[in-house]
């Protein structure tokens, strides 16, 4: 029997893309219909060892981050044994959520952790945290190895994960991979967006509000009422699951095709534009009084991409980093 | 020659200038390095590369090496951008594709260590060479205009810019909202210092726009849509029916005696009425009655009286409203003022009292043709005045209200007073004011005559509040002079008030036209002091108090800088542009509009849901470039891609 | 890197109708300032893209000067320094969250008759830089 097969691993992951695929009955049955799914550590009892005895590996599936010594191996293990490669979920594209700790040494996260063990005096000096894998600068997975295939959403969306099956079959097929292939569109959410700026020829943003701030209107652009939303730097293909429940677009999906790092763009634009009809009256005290309620900026502008941006590549070429590209 | 697919050729001159360059920079380093980078074809240096023999060797090297890009390394390109670039041009090279290295203004004449600034020119040329390899040979942008101008206003600023543009053989259009040109000016009774009657010297200008061949008048008209750019503007004007034939009607008057209706009257601001069927005054331009269809009861009870005595039967009840279609290459805007309600300072008691009246109120009393003929007598009795009070900053230089101050009050009140005193004897004048200001030629010198030679009562304080005594039928103004400290009380037969100016234009007609106006509302100029009558559109204009408080003088001088702008635009059958503009790449744009709000030009819209460039109103400055999200528009010849490179070859 | 031997890198930004007319007239001063500036000359301030300014860092350079028109009026093309005051300010912060001295990046208004202040300018910021060293990274924590 000369099905393909394909092996599901994680990094550093807090389930919602195994939920995520599972959650999509038609990708489910397709997968088990026509490829053998050797490794899925929810799904199918196996261990890390059964893995490593495959003999071929065709689909490669890598949910999460690279965090650990352990994720960076097993992503290069893969790399080379696999014909496909991708990277499934935000985390893995981009770095995704537990980018943001992408800045804090490894040093520190331990001590943190360890902080936060709570114990009678006469027990300290006897806790042990348990031996952990060794903790490397934190990276998303295209800066580790090349990818064939790119899954984005935080989790990626049933219509996406479904997509994503149909490629994969048609690569199985014997369909020459142009990779790395991104599932979402080209273009930012704009451009299909169902809110819009009351002026439909031009967009103002009069001022910087938090979301508790604002009465929101409903079909009404975010950022015409000062709630920042990261639309027009990410791309689309998630129809738009959030900003139809009254969110402002956090990002998940990753940056466009012309650039990799979404807080550079964002200041450059969006940010730019804020209060734009005022300058010369508020002048530069006042534009900055309205930038500075922007208080969390690396929450905001890099939540799920963080490890991909420019500025993060320039730390890491500063620290001498072999992956700063 | 299409160079952009080609491999680059670039050809490297690097020039001594005597020893200007050569005395610190190591040119022959400068050369060595040169011929070593990628593109670089040929290198050479010479003494006085803009000189006849220098060009010559740049000519014969594009001929001979067959370059096909140019980097001199020289002086900067404000001083001989323009020299090489004709050079070039000579042997078939498009001009763009040439850049200067700056090093002497950036590198010899500024280090004193030749090494380091040996270094530094040779960076500078690196940059250079990798800018020019990517520049576009570009043509000029070139576009018809069409050879006539739009004047909105038809106040002394319209007049004036209408005939100077006119006499000059462009044809004007000039479009008025009232039934009648000549503006807040035509309401005046004299005009200060010389003391002219106002009417006088405007008339004969409203008869000059009326006869001119080349001047179209709307009246009773306002435009409504604006669209298209400078040079080729297509504008809608809304042209109300006026019910009354132009040509037909002889002002004879013997419709206006019959009508039954009667409505306060515009043009004496309330102080008298008007009928349903009237001319706003009878020097009017058109020269022709208006029927006010809100208050005429044809519609509502048939009633036509008025067309049953009129001798020619000018009338006519079916008279619609028009929407008349113009394309003109230039637009001035003359829109000019009103005054602040000044109902809004209770303290002041404007409204409730009918004997405190505003200025233009009482420019109408003293005029021979307003309501009381010219004799002075308060509104609400007809009594003869015989003392008044005039108060300054009437909303002016007031947080409350306007902050700025409105300029002409503190001269037209001298005015004011002046003639009051000429024609009352024995009347007293009293003037409450914060400061005097009268900067113009001969103002100091009116103000003091008012004082000294008229015995006009100048106090300086605010007044807190005017009131009518309900025994004597007095007004009473209470004020405080802060020059001897005291609280004072004047009895008066009338109070005017010097009420500030606001501007006029209408919010929508200004978003229309894409102009930029301040807090207030007056028309934000492109520089207050080099470019006062130009707005940041390109190809429209402002005049006049459209643009900030001032008087006839400075309206009639900005109106006719107005209309030589006009004239510069439209001299040639052209205009043309330097092609470094932004251009937008439609299949990578999204449609987010952050670029169309950027563009301090308006030069970026929505066509079709993704953004275009005009390339007329771009002036390449290239913050739309920086602020696309989709990274979708680029600058001619100072692409990201560009910059990027120039950043490495400087740093690395 | 050997210290002893480190010059700073730096690179300016100049628009030019502002603070590139004020280098010029610098040179013709004959004005004397430090060669560690480079200048790239750019129409507006505004056209200064963040990813230059990162660029920059990346490829080299130890600082980074934007120098464009006065506000509020003095900018040639209307308000594109405003749009380089945001962008600069937003990216200091992004600059320290990130672990490098935003006082490596600074911004400053310089008229075209201001050759002087240029001169002052580079000569400070040069020092400045001279003082923080070559472009290194603190982590959180610890540092290189």
């Amino acid at each position: 029997m000369n099905k393909p097969n394909i092996v599901i691993v994680h990094g550093a992951i807090c389930g919602g893309c195994d939920v995520a695929l599972a959650n999509s009955e038609e990708a489910i049955s397709k997968i088990l219909e026509n490829i053998d799914l050797a490794y899925w550590s929810v799904a199918v009892d196996a261990r890390l060892s059964d893995l490593k005895s495959l003999g071929k590996i065709d689909v490669a599936v890598f949910m999460g981050g690279v965090r650990t010594s352990e994720d960076e191996e097993l992503a290069k293990w893969l790399r080379e044994k696999s014909k496909i490669l991708v990277a499934f979920g935000s985390c893995s594209a981009y770095g995704g959520i537990p980018g943001l700790a992408a800045l804090t040494s490894p040093i520190e996260l331990i001590n943190l952790v360890k902080s936060t063990i709570t114990t009678s005096s006469q027990y300290k000096s006897i806790i042990e945290l348990p031996k952990l894998p060794e903790l490397s600068t934190y990276r998303a997975l295209p800066h580790v190895v090349n990818v064939d295939i790119v899954v984005p959403g935080c989790p990626p969306p049933i219509k996406v994960v479904n997509e994503f099956v149909n490629v994969l079959l048609k690569y199985i097929a014997g369909e020459e991979p142009i990779g790395p292939l991104v599932i979402a569109g080209s273009k930012a959410q704009c451009e299909t967006c169902p809110r819009k700026p009351k002026d439909l020829s031009k967009l103002q943003i009069p001022s910087i509000k938090r979301i508790y701030e604002a009465k929101i209107e409903e079909n009404r652009c975010f950022l015409e009422q000062g709630i920042l939303c990261l639309g027009p730097v990410t791309r689309e293909g998630c129809e738009h699951s959030c900003i139809n429940v009254n969110m402002p677009c956090t990002g998940c999906f990753g940056p466009l095709p012309g650039f990799e790092d979404v807080g550079l763009r964002y200041i450059a634009g969006i940010l730019a534009l804020v209060a734009v009809e005022r300058e010369k009256e508020l002048m530069e005290q006042g534009l900055a009084k309205i930038l500075d309620k922007l208080v969390d900026r690396l929450g905001v502008l890099y939540r799920y991409t963080l490890p991909r941006s420019r500025l993060y590549m320039l730390k890491l070429s500063l620290e001498g980093s072999e992956y700063a590209r | 020659m299409s160079l952009s697919s080609e491999e680059p050729r670039v050809g490297v001159f690097v020039c001594h200038c005597g020893l200007n360059i050569a005395g610190v920079v190591d040119v022959k380093k400068v050369v060595e390095e040169a011929k070593r980078l990628p593109h670089v074809v040929h290198a050479e240096d010479y003494i006085y590369m803009c000189s006849a023999p220098g060009q010559e060797l740049i000519k014969k090297a594009i001929l001979e090496k067959k370059l096909n890009a140019v980097v001199v390394a020289a002086c900067t390109p404000t001083m001989h951008y323009e020299t090489f670039a004709r050079a070039i041009e000579a042997v078939g090279l498009n001009r763009y594709r040439l850049e200067m290295a700056v090093i002497r203004e950036f590198s010899s004449w500024v280090h004193a260590d030749k090494k380091k600034a040996t270094e530094k020119a040779i960076k500078l040329v690196k940059a250079a060479v990798v800018k020019v390899a990517d520049n576009s040979p570009l043509e000029p942008v070139k576009s018809r205009t069409v050879r006539k101008v739009l004047v909105i206003g038809g106040g002394i600023a319209g007049i004036t810019v209408a005939l100077d543009i006119a006499n000059a053989g462009i044809p004007v259009i000039l479009v008025e909202k009232t039934p009648t040109i000549g503006g807040k000016m035509a309401m005046l009774s004299e005009t200060f210092p010389t003391l002219d009657c106002a009417q006088c010297i405007l008339t004969p200008k409203m008869a000059e726009v009326a006869r001119h061949p080349l001047i179209k008048i709307y009246t009773n008209s306002e435009v409504v849509d604006v669209s298209g750019f400078v040079g080729n503007f297509k504008v809608k004007i809304l042209q109300r029916a006026r019910y009354v034939k132009i040509g037909d009607c002889r002002l004879c008057g013997f419709c206006e005696r019959v009508c039954p209706v009667k409505v306060p009257s515009e043009f004496n601001r309330g102080l008298s009425d008007r009928k349903a069927i009237y001319i706003p005054f009878p020097q009017a331009i058109p020269p022709a009655y208006v029927i006010d269809k809100a208050n005429c009861r044809h519609w509502v009870d048939g009633c036509d009286k008025c067309l049953r005595v009129c001798p020619t039967k000018a009338i006519d009840f079916n008279d619609e409203d028009k929407l008349v279609e113009e394309e003109v290459g230039v637009i001035i805007v003359a829109t000019g003022y009103d005054l602040y309600p000044a109902e809004r300072l209770k303290e002041y008691g404007y409204g409730l009292y009918r004997d405190v009246i505003d200025s233009l109120q009482f420019e109408r009393i003293l005029s021979a043709g307003g309501p009381t003929k010219g004799l002075i007598l308060r509104p609400s009795d007809r009594k003869p005045v015989k003392r008044v009070v005039f108060i300054q900053c009437v909303g002016s230089r007031d947080i409350n209200h306007l902050e700025y101050c409105s300029k002409i009050c503190c001269m037209y009140t001298a005015k004011h007073a002046l003639i009051f005193k000429e024609r009352v004897p024995g009347g007293e004048a009293y003037v409450f004011y914060i400061d005097i200001r009268a900067a113009g030629k001969g103002y100091e010198e009116f103000i003091k005559r008012v004082q000294e030679e008229f015995q006009v009562n100048y106090i300086r304080g605010r007044v807190n509040r005017v009131y009518r005594d309900p025994k004597t039928g007095d007004m009473v103004v209470v004020g405080f002079d802060t020059l001897t400290g005291q609280l004072l009380t004047v009895k008066a037969d009338l109070v005017v008030l010097a009420t500030g100016l606001v501007p006029q234009l209408p919010y929508e007609l200004a978003s229309k036209l894409k102009i930029p106006f301040d807090k207030y509302g007056f028309v934000q100029e492109a520089h207050p002091k080099l470019r006062p009558v130009e707005t940041v559109t390109s190809g429209v204009f402002v005049c006049g108090v459209a643009h900030g408080p001032k008087d006839i003088a400075e309206t009639v001088a900005q109106a006719s800088a107005a209309a030589a702008k006009a004239m510069e635009l439209l001299y040639s059958e052209y205009i043309v542009k330097e092609p470094l503009v932004a251009v937008v790449d439609r299949d990578l744009c999204s449609g987010c509009r952050v670029c169309v709000g950027i563009c301090p030009y308006g030069a970026l819209e929505l066509v079709e849901g993704k953004a275009k460039v005009n390339e007329l109103l771009c002036e390449g400055c290239g913050a739309c470039v920086v602020a696309c999200p989709s990274r979708a528009i680029e600058l001619r010849n100072y692409s990201t891609k560009q910059l990027l490179e120039m950043v490495k070859a400087v740093v690395k | 890197m050997n210290l002893d031997s480190w010059e700073p890198k730096i690179v300016a930004f100049l628009c030019k109708w502002c603070s590139g007319a004020a280098a010029e007239l610098a040179g013709v001063s004959r004005l004397l300032y430090s060669p560690n500036v480079i200048p790239i000359i750019v129409p507006c301030s505004g056209r200064v893209d963040p990813d230059l300014i990162v660029e920059a860092f990346m490829n080299g350079a130890d600082g980074v000067i934007v120098a464009g028109c006065h506000t509020p009026s003095d900018c040639h093309y209307i308000a594109g320094n405003f749009k380089a005051f945001k962008r600069v300010y937003m990216l200091k912060k992004l600059l320290s969250d990130f672990g490098i001295e935003p006082e490596r990046l600074k911004l400053e208004w310089v008229s075209a008759v201001e050759s002087q202040k240029l001169k002052t300018l580079f000569d400070e910021f040069t020092f400045t830089i001279r003082k923080l060293g070559p472009l290194r990274v603190k982590i959180r924590g610890g540092s290189v």
